[in-house]
């Protein structure tokens, strides 16, 4: 099979599954989306983003940029304010813009001496860098669409977003013992 | 043979290290149950007694005692006397 599309079903079917594993555990605890308090504080697809990024580098962006369209169109079903096809892309392209800034330093996880992806502690580097710059891009957003500037969204993207990938990457390790047994 | 073994393979490797550096690398798999139990128990009522331990954990108590011994000892967790109740030992989460 074509390395890109093996690349794209692996990194759509994990953000799937994060996005579904959000919807089911997060949103019902965190009740319903108003403007206040926007930004969900445990968002778990952000993983979903960072990970096939770190691993498989740009070749991943197609399929989460996909994966997130069809969810929120799809699989979505609360409030419109929450989400939109802007909103959208804004974090696709701040995971984009973390790996090419990676890159452009020389520090690219994949191929860099300096960081590995093989060291989680550099692996969080990377997702906090994303996270800072998703938050900074969707509060920038939102300050536009609803005219009030509110330095709380940012904060509520960033720490979310932070929570979120911290939560999934514990639980694939918490899970991990069960993998190594599928491979014997 | 996959197109992206060796990004599987870092994939791998980084949940390795990140098992092992957290100190899960020896625990069997009813020992990780028991710990996921505990820790989702502090995540919803904020304390998780070594009582509650045995009932959310749905295991013998020699069990979970045992596994709770265990996870003193790698420094996953610490026992601490309740402040309410000096008979009620709490569970508190190292990691």
């Amino acid at each position: 099979m074509n390395k890109f599309i093996e690349i794209s079903i692996y990194t759509f079917i994990f953000h799937i599954l994060c996005y579904v594993l959000w919807l089911v555990l997060i949103v019902p605890a965190e009740g319903p989306t108003n403007i206040e308090e926007l930004g969900s504080l445990v968002y778990l697809p952000h993983a979903g983003r960072v990970l096939p990024v770190i691993f498989f580098g740009w070749q991943a962006i197609p399929a989460v940029l996909v994966a997130e369209f069809l969810e929120w169109e799809f699989l979505w079903s609360g409030g419109d304010i929450f989400r939109g096809t802007i909103a959208t892309t804004i974090s696709t392209l701040a995971v984009l813009s973390t790996w090419f800034i990676f890159f452009l330093l020389g520090l690219d996880l994949n191929q860099s001496d300096v960081l590995k992806n093989t060291n989680w502690k550099h692996v969080f580097l990377f997702i906090f860098v994303a996270s800072l710059l998703n938050g900074l891009g969707n509060g920038a957003w939102y300050a536009s669409i609803f005219d009030e500037t509110d330095a709380l969204i940012s904060v509520r993207f960033m720490v979310g977003d932070v929570v979120g990938a911290t939560i999934m990457l514990v639980m694939l390790v918490l899970f991990y013992p069960m993998f190594k047994n599928f491979q014997k | 043979m996959s197109k992206v073994t060796k990004e599987l393979s870092n994939l791998n490797k980084m949940l390795s290290n990140m098992h092992n550096d957290l100190g899960l690398s020896g625990l069997n798999p009813t020992e990780q149950y028991i710990f996921l139990k505990i820790i989702d128990e502090i995540e919803t009522n904020s304390t998780c007694s070594m009582l509650k331990a045995v009932e959310v954990a749905d295991k013998s108590r020699s069990t979970v005692y045992k596994t709770i011994r265990k996870l003193v000892n790698i420094g996953v967790l610490s026992i601490e006397n309740s402040s309410s109740d000096k008979r009620s030992f709490l569970l508190k989460p190292l990691i």
